[in-house]
């Protein structure tokens, strides 16, 4: 057996978790139904099942493109990325303020704490309320954070057109 | 600057206080999955995070800076088609496994409470993505044993010949993979790579007349899709030439309008009965042969490992029943039997079943999986579902509300049609009692063929169904287990 490598299917397990901060260790995002449960990240709109990418075309975080390199089927490891390799760095000119009017045109008053979307799609939190404008910060949650990812590769095939199941 | 205002969502766990980072991110991935926005894990490349930088109000300094995260994916901005909807605007019924190639599966049972599945719910599988065909350019060349040679035209396949309709239970190979343990890669598929629709199209069969093709027992119609990308293998499946003949379509329409391109426009086959990898899409080519491909001809030398498979692949080294002691799957050039059910039960001459004509299943459609339910006024609950053995008809329904345990016969409604479409069933819950209930149900076909409970241990190596176990394969093909299809309900005082 040898690990996966660039243009190779990776079929992984993976869970994130906090890699900083009081919250450290818990966990985030999980392919695995069962650590989802326990951790309390379940939910039923969606299915709990290994990730299948194509490995070195930045098809997922560069951090665990970058781990699945090299690891073998079976293999566990667990990687602490920084935010350059995992959900970026924060942006400042991604804190946006809106009139207020405009908000609240399309769906009654906003406070502080609520998620909000735009109409092209991003979503973000609203960070301040004032008489005249709305902050939203539409900063992904895990941007410059560190966050730690524990993949367990469990399959890698030649192609997409190999001898995988279709 | 309309078009970029924000607007509160209805974010059901709204509560201010303050949320942590890891709340926040596993809420808001909550409500854009339940909003459709958002579908699979919050590590893929530019899922994670929105798409761009919202533009702010008029009044505030404008912002240039983009904030793409350094994780976007290149092949995103390379989208060729940028007007289309994405997949899971076109197909809200479904739940999206990957948008490219595209492969979706029905994202409710409620889907099998109805004779029809209309085709925003009907599953999607594909090997690549789904070409652009120009229909009025497309042709599809017939090979072979023919007395000529021929390059079909759309409008030759639609006018100079018979039109038939069939109604045909189509369901993926794959479908109920997820159920396997040990797990096994590919697709996972749940219960819902399966629909029922209306299929129109040309009867092959006055085609190859028409052409003076060799239709004789023990020929094969080798049909192959046109959507690979150059170099890549082409999707290819040899269908016996007697069922060829029988009932097998060139069909276009899909339950009375134009098949849409992720179900095959302009033109697919379709093999009643039979699993949807048999119902090649795109046909490209139709070539009449004495074999299955198979072999130096078909594929590279040196395949499977250092060769291309470019033919053989899908018919003979996929789609097959194969235990865990075989490392692949052995290759005939034609079997004595085709119902995928009887080959298992051959083993002697058929190491590995193919999948070609479907095993008997049943789903059920109401209540649903997790679902609350009420007895009515006369203290009942009324199950349905639908039940399908593949172009075999379907002799009974069971269902139990007890997990298996014990069961009572329910009894079919609905539209009797062609035996290849399925048919739906009730069964009426007597004195449900209040709290969490396990509902099974299984079919039996005409021939006697019932479905097993249970998936057997890789180890047992089983090459058909044997002491109620179905046999776990490393394909992890034809799933019809009954025990893993169950649905869990409550039922309310």
């Amino acid at each position: 057996m040898k690990g996966a490598e660039p243009g190779q299917i990776a079929i992984v397990h993976l869970t994130g978790r906090l890699a900083d901060g009081p919250e450290a260790g818990e966990v985030f995002e999980t392919t695995d139904v069962d650590v989802a449960l326990e951790s309390g990240v379940y939910h039923d709109h969606r299915d709990f099942k290994p990730l299948e990418f194509r490995v070195g075309e930045g098809h997922v975080l560069p951090g665990i493109d970058e781990a699945v390199q090299g690891m073998e089927p079976g293999e566990t490891r667990t990687v602490t990325l920084d935010p350059p390799e995992a959900y970026g760095p924060a942006d400042e000119d991604s804190v946006v303020t809106f009139p207020r009017d405009h908000l609240d045109a399309g769906s009654g008053p906003v406070a502080v704490g609520e998620l909000v979307r735009s109409d092209r799609g991003d979503t973000g939190w609203v960070t301040d309320v004032s008489d005249t404008g709305v902050t939203v910060d539409f900063n992904h949650e895990l941007a410059g954070e560190r966050v730690e990812f524990e993949i367990r590769l469990l399959e890698v095939h030649a192609t997409e057109t190999g001898q995988e199941p279709t | 600057m309309s078009q970029h205002q924000p607007r509160a969502e209805q974010d059901p766990e709204g509560e201010t206080a303050g949320p942590s980072s890891r709340d926040r991110f596993v809420r808001r991935r909550r409500l854009l999955m339940a909003t459709g926005s958002l579908a699979g894990i919050g590590v893929l490349a530019g899922c994670g995070q929105d798409t761009g930088t919202p533009t702010p109000a008029e009044t505030e300094p404008p912002t240039d800076s983009p904030t793409e995260p350094p994780t976007e994916s290149p092949t995103e901005t390379e989208t060729p088609e940028p007007e289309e909807e994405p997949l899971e605007a076109r197909y809200p019924g479904l739940e999206i496994l990957s948008p490219e190639p595209e492969n979706a599966q029905a994202a409710s049972r409620s889907t099998y409470t109805d004779y029809i599945t209309p085709r925003e719910e009907h599953y999607i599988r594909n090997h690549y993505p789904t070409p652009d065909i120009e229909e009025s350019e497309w042709t599809v060349s017939l090979t072979g044993m023919v007395g000529s040679e021929a390059e079909l035209s759309m409008e030759e396949i639609k006018h100079s010949f018979r039109t038939q309709s069939v109604t045909h239970t189509m369901q993926c190979a794959g479908n109920g993979r997820s159920f396997f343990d040990p797990q096994v890669g590919g697709n996972q598929w749940h219960y819902g790579a399966v629909g029922n629709t209306v299929w129109t199209g040309t009867p092959v069969s006055d085609i190859l007349e028409y052409y003076g093709a060799e239709t004789s027992e023990g020929h094969f119609l080798t049909v192959m899709g046109g959507e690979h990308p150059e170099g890549e293998d082409v999707f290819t499946r040899s269908i016996p030439m007697q069922k060829v003949m029988d009932d097998t379509l060139l069909a276009y329409n899909m339950n009375g309008s134009p098949v849409s391109p992720d179900h095959g426009f302009p033109v697919r086959l379709l093999v009643p009965g039979w699993f949807g990898c048999n119902n090649v899409k795109w046909v490209d080519r139709m070539h009449v042969m004495d074999s299955m491909v198979i072999g130096d001809e078909w594929e590279e030398p040196g395949a499977p490992e250092d060769g291309q498979r470019t033919y053989t692949h899908w018919q003979q080294y996929s789609y097959r029943i194969v235990p865990e002691e075989d490392t692949r799957a052995e290759h005939y050039e034609d079997i004595p039997v085709y119902d995928t059910r009887e080959q298992m039960d051959q083993t002697d001459e058929i190491r590995n079943a193919y999948m070609y004509d479907q095993v008997e299943k049943s789903l059920i459609g109401y209540p649903a999986e997790g679902q609350t339910v009420s007895p009515s006024p006369a203290g009942t609950i009324e199950v349905i579902g639908v039940a399908w053995a593949g172009d075999d008809p379907v002799e009974t329904v069971e269902v139990s509300t007890d997990g298996g345990e014990t069961w009572g016969e329910a009894e079919f409604f609905g539209p009797v049609g062609d035996p290849t479409g399925w048919r739906q069933f009730r069964y009426v819950w007597q004195e449900p009692s209040a709290g969490e209930h396990t509902l099974v149900s299984r079919a039996t076909d005409e021939r006697g063929y019932t479905q097993p409970a249970s998936i057997s241990a890789p180890e047992d190596q089983l090459r058909a169904v044997q002491d109620d176990q179905f046999p776990w394969n490393q394909g992890g093909y034809g799933n019809n287990a009954h025990l893993v299809h169950a649905v869990t309900c409550t039922v309310e005082e």
